[in-house]
């Protein structure tokens, strides 16, 4: 639409009112209505959409899908690698978020990690099926792709997700290595243990004290 | 497992490192103990904060994809009560005069269903309404059944357990039909049909009567059907079905 109005009539100006009335909703179509006539837009976080979800607001659902489908997108993508199962994973914890949303409590987690908990698990899941498994193989095909997202993919990170990250790098490699074993690529604890040769108990050890060290790196959020 | 040994465990839940029935026994048993289930809550938000290699942008037709499936799933109030296991109450000697129509059961609350199926069985559910709105008019009893087979989030209820095996009810949470499929099915006899029940409580309703053809294969349609987590059986009536079962199911999905 805004490509037709640029390759309109040029001597159509001076515009008419009625032809402002009928050209500025067209220019601000997918955008927010508040924002096209300059009102203050009411900011609602997902800890208020939730409570309107878990009473079967489908709206509320919608705009929760907005605030976290990036990070739910992204864990999925992180650990199922392939795209097409990526949004199935997606798609699968938001009608859980969506069918589940009573279950939330706002006491143990935020919306936003309970999302991705759900996310994780099930990519996680995902990953181990049998199914799956014949998928891993070509997984390392797959990973060149997924290492070429698009800028355009990728949203800027907030603050919070740089100091995870910083954090993450304070970690000795060892640490660093169990978790991201653990959190990206979905092994057990004793796959890790085989994969790097160490003892169970070694395995959990360096969890554990990663945690610990993340933990006091980022102090208790929820 | 005592209390140390689930401790251990915490920061591995957190993380999904366990295989799947140690990691729901362990939380479970986590779950259990306000303590050990606020340090698992904090140790989620750590490993959700992991997330360090930003969000990614999903494709942006997947949110409209979600939100029709979402649409027409309901959402669950609470776990609901274990299901109690339907027995078969057979009359004796209710033979039924004439043919049954060959849906008689009444619709079931779809909602039902579908809080009974798995998020992912509606995963595809759009593509499929578009498909049956496409069709347009009043689909031929063919064209139905393909509709149902061909459906993506086709449900189907194994009818296993019985002498009689082969016999499989595929649903379509998007017509609201059913297919009952059978292979390699017995000749029940000249005066004689296979009929379907399903089981509400203990009362078994009829569902119709089907014969499989020359080769033991039937695929009949159910109009107008919702499975709704109901208990399924089939017996071997006198030609033209029964009001009620009068001999033991030959298969049940119960």
């Amino acid at each position: 639409m805004r490509r037709d109005l640029l390759s309109a009539d040029p001597v159509r100006i001076p515009w008419r009112a009625s032809d402002v009335w009928l050209v500025v909703p067209d220019l601000f179509r997918g955008h927010q209505p508040c924002q096209a006539v300059g009102l203050e837009r009411i900011e609602e976080t997902p800890e208020h959409l939730m409570v309107r979800v878990a009473a079967g607001d489908r709206r509320a659902f919608a705009s929760l899908y907005d605030h976290l489908a990036p990070a739910v997108y992204g864990v999925a993508r992180r650990v199922v690698r392939d795209p097409s199962q990526a949004e199935e994973v997606a798609q699968e914890v938001f009608v859980d978020v969506w069918r589940h949303a009573s279950r939330f409590d706002p006491e143990r987690a935020s919306v936003r990690t309970w999302a991705v908990t759900i996310a994780h698990r099930r990519a996680v899941d995902r990953v181990r099926s049998e199914q799956s498994d014949r998928n891993r193989r070509e997984r390392l095909a797959v990973a060149e792709v997924d290492e070429s997202l698009s800028p355009a993919d990728v949203v800027v990170s907030g603050f919070e997700r740089q100091e995870a990250s910083d954090a993450l790098a304070e970690l000795s490699d060892k640490q660093r290595e169990a978790l991201t074993l653990a959190y990206y690529e979905g092994l057990t604890q004793q796959e890790i243990s085989d994969r790097l040769d160490v003892p169970l108990g070694t395995v959990k050890t360096r969890v554990r004290d990663g945690l610990d060290k993340l933990r006091q790196r980022l102090g208790v959020n929820r | 497992m005592n209390d140390e040994e689930l401790y251990e465990l915490i920061p591995l839940v957190a993380l999904h490192a366990l295989p799947a029935d140690e990691l729901d026994e362990a939380e479970a048993a986590i779950g259990s103990d306000p303590l050990m289930r606020a340090e698992l809550d904090q140790m989620r938000a750590l490993v959700a904060s992991l997330d360090d290699a930003s969000d990614v942008t999903p494709p942006s037709d997947l949110r409209q994809r979600i939100l029709d499936i979402v649409a027409v799933t309901p959402q669950l109030d609470h776990a609901p009560p274990e299901a109690k296991r339907p027995e078969l109450t057979i009359v004796e000697g209710t033979a039924h005069s004439g043919p049954l129509p060959q849906a008689t059961a009444p619709r079931r609350p779809r909602s039902q269903w579908l809080g009974l199926s798995a998020a992912a069985a509606v995963c595809a559910l759009v593509a499929g309404m578009v498909a049956w709105f496409a069709l347009g008019g009043s689909p031929s009893e063919s064209e139905q059944i393909a509709e149902v087979m061909d459906s993506s989030v086709a449900q189907t209820v194994m009818l296993d357990d019985g002498r009689v095996q082969g016999i499989r009810i595929v649903y379509s949470p998007t017509t609201g039909d059913a297919v009952l499929v059978g292979e390699g099915l017995p000749e029940p006899g000249d005066d004689r049909d296979y009929q379907l029940w399903y089981v509400e409580g203990t009362s078994p309703v009829s569902a119709g009567v089907f014969r499989p053809d020359d080769d033991g294969s039937v695929e009949q349609l159910i109009e107008d059907f919702e499975v709704d987590g109901n208990e399924f059986a089939v017996t071997e009536e006198p030609a033209g079905g029964s009001e009620a079962p009068t001999s033991d199911p030959i298969a049940t999905s119960f």
